[in-house]
């Protein structure tokens, strides 16, 4: 196995004990960045000299005996959102081509003082506002399973150069799914976590209330190792949350399958019944197999019920007009043609609807806090399909056809965690008959994430032969 | 719902005119926001009278901003 195909907990005890160096390492990834770019467009901006700079601090920091820990010397990847001081930060827009932050955004500090050294910025969906990486500015990214299909988004640079090996992992953002979405249609795992648990300062937004940053990595293992990095009370962020962060690694290692016993596992069939690709449908039914196999209980939910799924969209209407607002009057052409059309229609949501959007959000919090009553962990399919072409007009949705960019299609079934906020994982779990990754996710409790990173974990572990590499990493 | 509504509305509440970009998209979105505030509003209905907003803002308080 190549440097690139290793996950962090693999490379950690080699860069530990100096029998691999930082500047090996990034050194392998800007030689995948210059093998994969011209096909997969997953980079916006590339630090080839800053990257290599960093990894020699690095070495020499490791050879003096400063270890600083497991990402010391870990090359990653951020999404073009999160502001990086003294480098453009893009937005994936023409809009903010040349903008230029003074300040790095916390994740990016608090990953820069764990020692990992950042490579450049990922294309992303323009301003985060869609799901298939379909950048009309800097160009689609491409999926690395098939380079004819999208990698899902928005943050579908972060999972197609995790999945493509030119990252060791990625930091994203998700406010409708757009950690999880991509993570599922390019085969990796990608962690959204409690709304608060990871700042937002210094990311630019798309709904304040309803965004989340969060990595995306090759294994469990590694989202934890670098959840472990960014999670924390920010005072620079209002919507921080003031809660201890539990050890997200520890109990990872204590993995015991027996601890699936008795877990009460909630699944929603009403949301996705009729419309879920079959080949989605069967692994999803594998991974409910599993869990019951190994001793946990299967209950069936009536919530949330399919109709509310498309109300949460008003949230998001209303906040991104809030911020684009002045950009739209100003350079209006400037935005693409889909992310623009759509921008605009928000303005035209009274001040009464979305504040009964967040009315609805109270009940379904109450909702959602009667369920974890009754269950554990709430199991989904990450996405009713997998990875479609790029440019596709239409796809099938049910008995309708619908055009992907402006239909809710791919951000079903991660919504939900978007609007309550509880955090969720997906994992690639198998694969279309035609290749192709398929995700699942677990939602957890709130601010739980160490028990769900165990649960997932677990499966992971015993699913070890699903883990395959794309042709481009390979 | 009316073309001349949105373009009224972009025009005194937004500050400017609709330019032929968003002209051409008032027809697809009068139907589609009809749908959609349709179905907040049938959801709104049966809402209990005292039930509030999740919190959308924190109150300011005095932070430190060191790097």
């Amino acid at each position: 196995m190549s440097l690139i195909q290793k996950t962090i907990q693999e490379l950690a005890p080699l860069i530990k004990q100096k029998q691999i160096s930082p500047v090996e390492l990034v050194t392998a990834c800007l030689e995948q960045i210059a093998k994969t770019e011209p096909e997969l467009n997953a980079y916006i901006t590339v630090f080839k000299e800053e990257s290599l700079r960093a990894a020699n601090r690095a070495e020499k920091d490791i050879l003096q005996g400063r270890y600083q820990g497991v990402l010391h010397g870990i090359p990653y990847s951020a999404k073009d959102l999160y502001y990086t001081k003294g480098i453009r930060t893009t937005g994936g827009s023409e809009v903010l081509t040349d903008f230029i932050p003074d300040y790095s955004a916390t994740v990016i500090e608090r990953l820069t003082q764990a020692g990992a050294i950042l490579l450049g910025k990922n294309n992303l969906h323009e301003f985060a506002y869609g799901t298939t990486n379909e950048n009309e500015y800097f160009g689609p990214c491409r999926n690395p399973w098939n380079t004819k299909r999208i990698p899902g988004g928005s943050s579908g640079g972060s999972a197609a150069s995790v999945a493509a090996g030119s990252s060791i992992f990625s930091i994203g953002t998700d406010t409708g799914g757009s950690i999880r979405i991509p993570s599922a249609l390019c085969g990796v795992t990608g962690l959204k976590p409690t709304y608060g648990r990871v700042s937002k300062y210094g990311v630019i937004p798309l709904s304040w209330s309803q965004d989340h940053a969060g990595p995306i990595a090759k294994s469990v293992w590694d989202n934890a190792a670098v959840l472990t990095a960014i999670a924390g009370f920010d005072p620079q962020d209002p919507a921080s949350a003031l809660v201890p962060c539990d050890d997200y690694i520890e109990p990872l290692s204590r993995n015991s399958i027996s601890k699936i016993k008795g877990m009460r596992i909630g699944v929603c069939p009403d949301c996705y019944d009729g419309i879920l690709e079959p080949d989605i449908a069967k692994v999803l039914k594998e991974v409910l197999c599993w869990f019951e196999d190994n001793g946990a209980c299967i209950k069936t939910l009536s919530y949330p019920p399919r109709d509310i799924l498309g109300i949460t969209g008003v949230l998001t209407m209303g906040e991104v007009y809030a911020y684009h607002e002045r950009f739209l009057k100003t350079c209006p052409e400037k935005y693409g043609s889909i992310v623009r059309r759509r921008m605009e229609k928000s303005q035209y949501v009274p001040a009464h609807t979305y504040v009964n959007a967040q009315r609805l959000r109270q009940l379904d919090q109450q909702e959602w806090a009667k369920i974890y009553n009754e269950v554990d962990l709430v199991i989904l399919p990450t996405t009713i399909v997998s990875a479609f072409p790029i440019g596709i007009d239409t796809i099938p949705f049910g008995d309708e056809e619908v055009d992907p960019r402006i239909h809710n299609t791919l951000t079903l079934m991660t919504a939900i965690s978007d609007f309550n906020g509880y955090p969720a994982i997906s994992l690639p779990c198998g694969f279309t008959a035609d290749g192709l990754p398929i995700g699942i996710q677990l939602q957890g409790k709130p601010f739980e994430e160490a028990s769900l990173l165990q649960t997932a974990y677990i499966y992971e572990q015993t699913h070890t032969n699903q883990r395959r590499l794309p042709p481009l990493c390979c | 719902m009316q073309v001349t509504t949105l373009r009224d509305i972009t025009a005194q509440f937004s500050g400017r005119n609709t330019d032929a970009f968003i002209e051409s998209h008032l027809p697809q979105y009068t139907l589609e926001l009809e749908t959609l505030l349709q179905s907040v509003n049938t959801v709104a209905r049966n809402f209990p009278l005292e039930l509030s907003p999740a919190q959308a803002f924190i109150p300011y308080y005095k932070r430190n901003v060191g790097k």
